[in-house]
């Protein structure tokens, strides 16, 4: 007789499954039965990607104003995604991958940002253009001693991140740290932050590899 | 399903590769199949290979959480990988042909065993072919093809579907 053996298979394994399933198609798993219920609410790997959520809910991306007009949409999935998650669970891996043709609203990396530095995040990946005002990053960032690796990465010729802002920053627990395509400003960021951190790819191609 | 790895006397064929290597163990199943396998073979399972070192088992590795069908599969993947000679593209070769004739509940099985034996890449390849078998398909195709029966009832679901509406958007019901 034909049995249901994936249900039995322990949270982990069937974690493991679904972090290789994107976002949305894992909280649609939910409605599988009621092993499968929660399952995706304790997943450890966030990757949000506008591109691929705008493909899957059939907007096709090649004028600006879709880009536009999808981006509520994209960040209601994401602020939900993060607000019905299972809180207890950490983070290991956070990734926003936002529009290039569209604004991010800062206020809305913001609370991404705190999100996953409040929930113990190991790697921070965000790529995303805000217009102003400029990201605030969240106090406890470079107070983490969980992360492991930061990545900004931004195609406009401008930064949205408050490069000040690192005046505080002790990178003695971070590992990797990417800019790319971070405007000149990137060379005062170079020269605040400490010697552990890398830079690459900067637009002015100005190499920040040994500050 | 019984194991393809015996003879008509129920012993256990040995692989080629295996009679040239002197340095052998054996596997004991969780239904008391004993494999014999050698060491090099063996140690491609990290927790085989700690066992071995802590050399608790006197040649004797009890794994009372593989039964003795899975077991067999599972060697049979080690045995392919310890292969002198056996290039890269062989055992690509091997492992595609080896996943692609596994049924789901196989597959299931091998998951697990594969995690809790500590084989990252026969873990990694089988979990994957469960991957391609949810991967952008409807909730009916996966609880087809993984024969999840739901318990849910057509309200909770309907409940479930608005509690997580931002999730569904754009999925068009009838293609479930």
């Amino acid at each position: 007789m034909a049995e249901d053996r994936i249900s039995k298979l322990p949270d982990a394994i069937l974690q493991h499954i679904l972090s290789s399933i994107d976002l949305k198609q894992a909280v649609q798993t939910s409605i599988l039965s009621k092993r499968w219920k929660s399952l995706w609410c304790s997943l450890p790997n966030l990757d949000f990607n506008f591109r691929r959520l705008a493909v899957q809910n059939g907007v096709d991306l090649a004028w600006s104003d879709h880009n536009q007009r999808f981006m509520p949409r994209f960040m209601h999935f994401v602020t939900q995604f993060l607000s019905q998650r299972d809180h207890s669970s950490n983070v290991a891996k956070f990734k926003l991958s936002s529009s290039h043709m569209a604004g991010t609203d800062s206020g809305f990396v913001e609370k991404c940002l705190d999100y996953a530095i409040n929930h113990g995040v190991q790697h921070l990946d965000i790529d995303a253009y805000c217009y102003s005002p400029p990201v605030k990053f969240p106090d406890g960032l470079f107070a983490s001693t969980t992360l492991r690796e930061l990545r900004l990465r931004q195609y406009i010729d401008r930064s949205p991140f408050e490069l000040s802002w690192f005046g505080e920053v002790d990178s003695a627990s971070v590992s990797g740290f990417w800019a790319d395509h971070l405007c000149s400003e990137a060379q005062d960021f170079g020269n605040i932050v400490s010697r552990s951190v890398l830079f690459t790819g900067t637009t002015d191609g100005t190499d920040l590899n040994s500050v | 399903m019984a194991p393809k790895n015996k003879n008509p006397n129920g012993e256990n064929v040995v692989p080629e590769v295996q009679q040239k290597k002197t340095q052998a163990l054996i596997l004991k199943s969780s239904d008391g199949e004993e494999f014999s396998i050698s060491k090099s073979a063996a140690g491609l399972s990290v927790a085989i290979k700690n066992m071995m070192e802590d050399d608790c088992a006197g040649g004797v590795i009890p794994l009372p959480l593989v039964d003795g069908g899975t077991l067999a599969r599972v060697i049979t993947y080690l045995n392919k990988h310890a292969e002198d000679g056996a290039s890269d593209e062989d055992k690509r070769k091997f492992d595609e042909e080896f996943l692609s004739g596994m049924e789901v509940d196989v597959l299931c099985d091998v998951a697990l065993a594969g995690n809790y034996l500590d084989i990252r890449g026969l873990f990694h390849d089988v979990c994957q072919r469960i991957v391609n078998g949810m991967k952008n398909k409807s909730v009916e195709w996966v609880r087809k093809t993984f024969r999840i029966e739901s318990d849910f009832t057509a309200e909770e679901e309907e409940q479930i579907k608005k509690e997580y509406a931002w999730a569904w958007e754009g999925v068009d019901s009838d293609a479930d």
